[in-house]
């Protein structure tokens, strides 16, 4: 029996006690589960540890560069997958090698690649050197062999991830569990890791370092409750694997590494410490119903085959106020990190990220509400807008939650890896391109499965030469997505060994020559943007900035 | 600033912005504008006719059945992602 909200109430409960405990600390328990812990990240892995080096950032460095790789694969699947949406027998010609893969599939390949390959890894890897950051962790992460060792086990399950969302049985047998099972072990790790880190903290991780852990710990958390409250089998109900990669993972620690960067790329605090309150909060209370609705919201693809398991009326009213309620978090985040970018009143940069954190941030109340137009029937047991929840899902990871992970990996880029980025150049035309071909390609995909479906419904024997149009349009855009992650694929890349060394770059970068007023400042915000004696102070309205606000 | 009368001088400085486009942007949204006036005037003057000459240029949907060029493009990527690695890690 399924029974939700007690379900709800109890992960709430279990992570509220988490963070109480943790606040506190937990007396000598907790030093033995830290040599505990120690002891299975690197002697119990024997000679296998050997294999990775311990070098300060290696393991952060190692996660990174690999989410930089597998989005260049998922970016060129999706665009394969939205050009068969419109042209069907594009692809037939390698059916002679035994690949004949359809539009959903080569999408579903391109969105597991892209979830779990790129966005997690990106996620992880930024953990890896925030949260030890935030915390004031002594000597960074406890273990940097072991954080780059698991890279192997986790890029392997995405592996087999990518040839299931082909053909999930190809041996007769399901390979997703052997998916699972593998990034299941790296993620055991992953978390022992951070949680270490977490335990040897010597101040408070602030807002972003909670939302954080608890989006470490909330996944694992979901899962026991399910098996504990029901008669739930973790092996034979792949839909569990929602609870451990869903909302939670991605989301939280989405936002909390975004607010992250927007503070220190833009050398800004945190614009509102009341917003940031309400992102933890409210995500915490509010988006752990996504995965309980409906896998698709900012959720995951992982089990494409698995059906949810039905819930009673009254989960389905309680979950449906949760995530309509769930627009307040959203714009706090988006506000948060908007203000904080634009705080100094200058444009956002494009070679550090920040560009790409607002972008994103402005597309996430749009998304918010696209979702939640087009979703709310299917929380109800219509489904009005099926066809169109497979480019809304596009669209919320290549509008959300890929840019914003592209733009926490730019921030972090030159602290992680002790170099900056070969070519800026490169990387505002990959900014401009990325941004432009992704709204516009996917908005006409949109555009042309809402003709395409009106035109169903109107129940009319005619085919819409107008949406085929869109439809190819779309796509032809979209290929704009895919050379912008060439370039910046490439830049990252070239950047491990052609980027100018970071103690040079800091050097000249350290003391500010001016710094824009627009309205009271405090003198910790000016001194935080990196000014000194010598930085002049400039009033906006002494600036010739076109545009500017004119006196009156 | 405390503008005392409306004489020529003070609404000369109170109509006077600080900051003035550029004239590359002005040439451009006047060039935007002409642009959709002349389809309005069009389609008022002929209505229901293709524009001459833009209306026969083919463009996206010609593309249609072309994915190998895309595909080729992606190719031309991943070569030099791999390449990229490949050279520098085994460079001296």
């Amino acid at each position: 029996m399924f029974v939700d909200i007690p379900n709800h109430l109890t992960t709430w409960l279990i992570l509220f006690i988490f963070f109480a405990l943790s606040s506190r600390g937990l007396g000598t328990l907790g030093e033995v589960l830290r040599s505990t812990g120690m002891f299975l990240l690197e002697k119990a892995l024997g000679p296998a540890i050997d294999f990775a080096e311990g070098k300060p950032g290696s393991a952060a460095r190692t996660w990174i560069v690999l989410s930089a790789l597998w989005l260049f694969v998922a970016v060129c699947f999706t665009f394969l997958g939205i050009w068969v949406g419109h042209d069907q027998y594009a692809l037939i010609s390698l059916s002679g090698w035994g690949y004949t893969p359809s539009s959903s599939t080569l999408i579903a390949a391109g969105t597991a690649v892209g979830l779990y390959g790129s966005v997690a890894m990106a996620v992880i890897g930024a953990s890896f050197h925030v949260l030890p950051s935030l915390c004031g962790t002594p000597g960074g992460l406890p273990s940097e062999r072991n954080g780059t060792l698991v890279a192997a086990p986790w890029t392997l399950g995405v592996i087999i991830l990518f040839i299931a969302a082909h053909n999930p049985d190809p041996f007769g047998i399901d390979i997703t569990f052997a998916a699972v099972a593998a990034m299941g072990l790296a993620y055991s790790a992953i978390a022992v890791n951070l949680l270490i880190a977490f335990a040897n903290r010597t101040q408070s991780p602030r807002e972003p370092g909670w939302l954080l852990i608890l989006a470490i710990v909330a996944g694992p958390v979901s899962v026991l409750v399910e098996v504990l409250m029901g008669d739930t089998n973790p092996i034979a109900e792949p839909w569990l694997v929602l609870k451990l990669y869903g909302a939670p993972f991605f989301l939280w620690s989405v936002s909390a590494l975004a607010m992250y960067s927007a503070a220190l790329g833009s050398r800004s605090p945190l614009w509102s410490r009341t917003l940031s309150g309400t992102v933890l909060v409210g995500l915490v209370i509010t988006t752990s119903a996504y995965q309980s609705l409906d896998g698709g919201l900012f959720s995951s693809l992982i089990t494409q085959n698995a059906s949810m398991p039905s819930v009673s009326d009254t989960s389905r009213m309680f979950g449906t106020f949760l995530v309509a309620l769930s627009l307040a978090p959203m714009l706090a985040l988006s506000a948060n990190i908007i203000a904080t970018i634009r705080t100094s009143g200058k444009s956002p940069e494009i070679t550090n990220g920040m560009a790409i954190l607002v972008a994103s941030s402005f597309s996430l109340v749009i998304l918010w509400f696209l979702n939640y137009s087009f979703r709310s029937p299917s929380f109800v047991g219509f489904q009005t807008y099926e066809p169109l929840l497979e480019t809304v899902e596009l669209m919320t990871m290549w509008l959300f939650m890929i840019p914003m992970s592209m733009g926490i990996v730019l921030h972090l880029y030159p602290t992680i890896t002790n170099r900056t980025l070969p070519a800026p150049e490169r990387t505002r035309q990959g900014y401009w391109m990325f941004v432009t071909a992704v709204s516009a390609g996917l908005l006409c995909t949109l555009i042309s499965e809402s003709i395409s479906l009106s035109v169903t419904e109107i129940d009319i024997e005619a085919t819409s030469s107008l949406a085929e149009r869109f439809a190819v349009i779309g796509s032809v855009l979209f290929y704009g997505a895919v050379v912008a992650v060439t370039l910046h694929t490439l830049n990252i890349v070239r950047g491990l060994f052609h980027g100018k060394m970071l103690q040079n770059a800091s050097q000249s970068a350290r003391r500010i020559e001016s710094y824009t007023i627009t309205s009271s400042t405090s003198i910790r915000s000016v001194l935080a943007a990196g000014a000194d004696v010598e930085t002049v102070l400039v009033p906006a309205s002494d600036t010739d900035v076109p545009g500017a606000p004119t006196e009156l | 600033m405390v503008f005392l009368a409306d004489s020529v001088t003070d609404i000369d400085v109170f109509l006077q912005a600080n900051a003035e486009p550029k004239s590359s942007w002005v040439f451009l949204a006047l060039g935007i504008i002409v642009a959709l006036l002349s389809l309005t005037i069009y389609s008022i003057i002929f209505p229901g006719q293709n524009l001459p000459v833009i209306s026969d240029l083919e463009t996206f949907a010609s593309l249609k059945g072309q994915v190998w060029i895309f595909v080729l493009g992606m190719l031309v990527g991943a070569l030099m992602i791999l390449s990229t690695l490949l050279t520098e890690v085994t460079r001296e």
